[in-house]
């Protein structure tokens, strides 16, 4: 047996090339993974539109199913096509090892027969072994190569979500919001605030000065893109990018913390989020500190006249809203925002903020905001950003934006005198209900 | 829509109808990859042969009863028969991949085209919602069924038929022992898969929920609201607890299959040394060669794999997930909305006939007894307080409901005749809950014409009309640019979104356009230029208006006037205002914000 011992090297020399084609492979394997995955993203996001239910109405009246479907298919077969031409290279190189597997298994067998002829070895012996020997086409082919496969994916996958995870957080985003007792709003000032969204070449806000004032009701006015809702990004620490200076009581709002500015602002927005929960839990998220406070909860629906959209529901205030659980009924748009703004009724928040929050309201609902405003508003500062200029005469100081910058400040009367694009904004609405 | 007892899975039905559908979707390669299949199975039971063959010829050679000559042939004709093999599944393994990904295109492509067939208000239906995601599902299982029926049919059991011949050769007995090995398992498999349907009904609903609270902490759409409101661990918490409902109903199922597969295992390993048994016991008595013996023994261990892959690893995953493919097929087969009559209706009255409308899942109609008649070439406005029925009745009129009661006539025609063709053909409609398509800029308007040529100038005309400017800085690559973040383009605020989705209302051809409440989000400027250049390009269109700014129905020549899902007033905006109803109060609660005098504060 011991004149042998060269079976063992040959099998060992042989096995070194076959791990590297097979790292070599798992890394193409993932790279060409990742190229496919553009068109796969490209094609997800089709799917999702010629198969969800939010687009159901355009999809029927505009008919473009088979259009899209056709740029799907297209997508989707750009993705299989990358995919199966790196599987195509792989499989030429890992059969290729194998054939040269079969070769050296048959030399090794060819080499025991010298012993078989010379009665060093018996049969037992070289069938044992020669079973061995072949057994290592397959291993070689198929099971070494689909191990170190694995293996280099997922290192790969974990480099990616190394990257991932070293992305810079922001502190204390997930945590919820807090409220010092002993900390009184007093003031925020703009001076010179310049921004940009990541990777725009456009500013959308530039060389913006402000000063809010505590217990004063603004309005922000200006017509669309003129950086009213980036304000309120600014201001929520959504972004800290921005060049020039945001005090808040005097105290740059970079030095507050996240759950500090969270804390400080009860936002409705305008594209609001529509949680399908159940209507109670709608209401509770705007103050997570303490969601049991039925009592106030159905102040703060009753307050936006959410009753009656309530007592309608089957299990009333615990009732599911949104398509997801079994039973949960749709509300409407209008409804939907008077949740939301039901929701900053019951924040606690000192500042609350308005973006454009009548949109989707009839004349009656949205007229009872405004009337409601003062008591939305009452011991509390807030901003209302809009475009329906009749609410704006309710705020102590209206503010006109335009380009990403100040244009005019001042009270209704003050500003329809200027006769500047506040007057004229208002003169055109007004013009319809003569 | 009646309810039809769900067909509960069937194997049989499954193979005649995907295979087939396999074999159109690309027949070349699904007939190529039978083949290879073929020959890959049989060649590993040729490869047990030749090795046979090269056995005997040594154990001849060490007693020298054969040449040297003779046993380096044989050693050749095995390395050769093991090159063929290791060719074979190559290439059987490579064109696999291939026919599967395009049957998997093609479902999903069936999907896809069968949801833009379903009625819309399936979509409003949580059961319907259910079916699609259980669809998909399935879709992918119909993908593995394909898979694995090829592999069973045109590899194993060609390798198990040519084995079972040759140890038939060797002696019938051990043809036995095959049989013995195969049928535990397979009767395993049968009680698996009802299991497992059982298990999937009950998770569909479960997976929807918790993919959703997912996007409630990740999605778009809820990304910046939940941060604010420090949302983060109540929805963590929502969506660990719908994950454990669905692991705890999984692994019920899991562990069930589980119990069962342990018990029959042990029977197969007993018939597995059974085997090896026999083979000793044949050896001594000098039945079969000791090369036979050495081949045999090899190969049963290949044999015990190959059907153990078969069963435990292709058949068992199949069973544990074939119930879901009934769901595709039930999904393909689900009643689709129909017409008889495929011919555009002329151009003229819609009118409703006492129309009542019940969303599913809903005790009280969301439209009560309307009755009016639309005009060729009128404009009406429609009113009311939010959740009065307005949308759902625009919905009716447009065809894409179809009442519960009482009848919605185009041009004298009924819309449950019309087909989707005929009845969408020539009307347009901006909605409230419109799509910010991540698309381009020109396909976000094209869109709702997608099938037939335009040049800029027409998409320059209809820009303008909706007041969209393409040479605005936001639009960096003009018409080309990509209306989407996550796909490297720009992004636009809530105003710019509502222009371009007039912008496509206006491109579609139309003589009937629905403008549901369009200019929420866009400022005082723009809303009075685009209501007076919708009035001017529908002055020969028949048009409906939902809006909120009742000072924009001036426009109209006649209002509706919406209460509690029921038609309250209809008439001009000055007999209305006689009148001093609904319409006065509506009316009244708006215009006095406007009035420069009087603040109500």
């Amino acid at each position: 047996m011991k004149h042998e011992w060269w079976v063992g090297l040959v099998i060992l020399v042989v096995c070194i090339p076959m791990f590297w084609l097979a790292m070599k492979a798992g890394k193409e394997t993932y790279a060409a993974h990742k190229d496919a995955q553009i068109y796969f993203r490209r094609a997800a996001y089709l799917q999702g539109v010629l198969l969800s239910r939010e687009n159901v109405e355009e999809r029927s009246l505009f008919g473009y199913t088979d259009e899209l479907n056709n740029e799907w298919l297209a997508k989707f077969e750009s993705s299989r096509i990358i995919n199966q031409n790196v599987r195509q290279k792989h499989f030429i190189r890992m059969k290729g090892a194998s054939l040269i597997t079969v070769f050296i298994s048959l030399f090794i067998i060819g080499m025991m027969l010298i012993p078989i002829a010379s009665g060093d070895m018996t049969i037992g012996v070289f069938m044992a072994l020669a079973v061995a020997t072949l057994d290592l086409v397959q291993d070689m082919s198929w099971r070494l190569s689909r191990i170190v496969e694995q293996v280099v994916n997922g290192k790969e996958y974990l480099n990616d979500l190394t990257v991932f995870c070293s992305l810079s957080e922001a502190d204390g985003a997930l945590d919820l919001p807090i409220r010092p007792k002993d900390f009184r709003f007093e003031n925020i000032e703009f001076i010179n605030v310049s921004f940009q969204y990541p990777n725009t070449e456009n500013y959308i806000l530039k060389d913006f000065s402000l000063k809010l004032e505590k217990n004063r009701h603004y309005a922000f006015v200006g017509i669309n893109g003129a950086g009213k809702t980036t304000i309120t990004k600014l201001l929520t620490g959504m972004y800290d990018n921005f060049d020039g200076e945001i005090l808040i009581n005097g105290k740059s709002i970079r030095e507050y913390n996240q759950a500090h500015l969270k804390g400080l602002f009860a936002v409705v927005y305008q594209d609001l989020a529509k949680y399908y929960i159940t209507m109670k839990d709608n209401i509770a998220l705007g103050n997570l500190v303490e969601t049991d406070n039925e009592t106030k909860i159905r102040d703060a629906a009753n307050m936006i006249g959410l009753k009656e959209v309530i007592d309608k529901l089957k299990d009333g205030i615990n009732s599911w809203v949104g398509k997801i659980k079994q039973g949960g009924i749709d509300l409407s748009g209008g409804e939907w925002q008077r949740v939301a703004i039901a929701r900053a009724l019951y924040n606690p928040a000192q500042i609350r903020i308005l973006d454009e929050p009548t949109a989707a309201l009839d004349p009656v609902a949205e007229s009872n905001i405004y009337e409601l405003f003062g008591r939305i508003s009452a011991g509390k500062s807030s901003i209302f950003i809009t475009h329906r200029l009749g609410a704006a005469k309710l705020a102590d100081e209206i503010i006109v934006i335009d380009e990403g910058r100040v244009k005019e400040k001042g009270n209704h009367e003050m500003l329809l005198k200027q006769k500047g694009i506040y007057a004229e904004m208002f003169e055109v609405q007004r013009s319809w209900y003569r | 829509m009646n309810e039809k007892k769900v067909k509960r899975p069937n194997i049989f039905i499954m193979l005649f109808t995907l295979i087939p559908f396999a074999a159109k979707v690309t027949p070349y390669i699904f007939t190529a990859s039978i083949i290879t299949h073929i020959l890959s199975g049989v060649f590993i039971g040729v490869v047990t042969m030749t090795q046979q063959r090269f056995f005997d010829r040594v154990t001849g050679f060490s007693i020298n009863d054969s040449t040297l000559g003779d046993v380096l042939t044989a050693l050749l004709i095995m390395g050769l028969s093991y090159i063929i093999n290791q060719v074979l599944d190559g290439v059987a393994n490579l064109i696999q991949p291939i026919l599967i990904q395009k049957v998997n295109g093609k479902l999903l492509y069936n999907v896809h085209t069968k949801t833009s067939r379903l009625d819309p208000i399936d979509m409003e239906d949580t059961k319907k919602l259910d079916d699609i995601n259980k669809a998909i599902q399935g879709k992918d299982n119909a993908v593995l069924f394909i898979y694995t029926t090829i592999k069973v049919l045109a590899m194993y059991i060609p390798y198990f038929i040519f084995m079972g011949w040759y140890l038939f050769r060797l002696k019938p007995l051990l043809v036995g022992a095959i049989v013995l090995v195969f049928i535990p398992i397979a009767a395993t498999q049968l009680v698996r898969a009802k299991v497992h349907t059982n298990a999937e009904d009950k998770a569909a609903p479960v997976r929807r929920e918790y993919e959703y609270y997912e996007s409630c902490i990740t999605g778009r759409e809820y990304y910046k609201e939940t941060r604010l409101l420090g949302g983060f661990q109540f929805f963590k918490k929502m969506y660990i607890d719908a994950l454990h409902v669905l692991q705890e109903l999984q692994w019920k199922a899991t562990i069930k299959s589980n119990n069962i597969e342990l018990g029959m295992r042990m029977l197969t390993v007993t018939g597995y040394f059974g085997i090896l048994w026999m083979l000793f016991d044949l050896l001594m008595k000098q039945e079969i060669s000791l090369g036979a013996f050495a081949a045999v023994f090899t190969s049963i261990r290949t044999l015990y794999n190959l059907m153990e892959n078969m069963i435990l690893r292709n058949l068992a995953t199949m069973a544990k997930d074939y119930g879901t493919i009934q769901n595709y097929i039930n999904f393909i087969n689900l009643e689709e909305r129909k017409g008889i009559i495929n011919e555009v209706p002329d151009w003229g009255d819609i009118e409703l006939h006492h129309v009542n409308f019940t969303y599913p899942g809903a005790d009280k109609e969301a439209v009560k007894d309307a009755s009016f008649t639309l005009k060729k070439g009128e404009t009406i406005a429609i009113v009311g307080e939010n959740g009065s029925g307005k949308s759902t009745l625009i919905r009716l009129l447009t065809g894409l409901y179809r009442p519960s009661t009482g009848t919605v006539k185009v041009n004298g025609v009924d819309t449950r005749e019309l087909t989707n063709h005929a009845l969408f053909e020539n009307t347009s409609a901006v909605f409230q809950k419109y799509q910010r398509y991540q698309m381009t800029l020109e396909d976000n308007i094209t869109i709702s014409r997608y099938s037939v040529e335009h040049d800029d100038d027409e998409l320059d005309l209809i820009c303008e009309m909706a007041g969209t400017d393409k040479d605005n800085r936001t639009f960096k690559d003009g018409y080309k640019t990509m209306l989407s973040r996550e796909f490297d383009g720009v992004d636009l605020s809530g105003g710019q979104w509502q222009r371009v989705a007039i912008a496509r209302g206006f491109f579609r051809n139309h003589n009937f356009i629905v403008l549901d409440e369009p200019t929420a989000a866009i400022d005082p400027y723009e809303e009075t230029k685009i209501y007076n250049r919708f009035a001017e390009i529908s002055r020969n269109k028949s048009a409906v208006i939902v809006t909120h700014r009742l000072g924009s129905v001036k426009l109209a020549d006649r209002i509706i006037v919406m209460k509690d899902a029921k038609i309250e007033e209809i008439g001009t905006h000055e007999e209305l205002l006689k009148k001093g109803k609904e319409y006065t109060r509506l009316y009244k609660a708006q215009q006095q914000w406007y009035k420069d005098k009087i603040n109500p504060c």
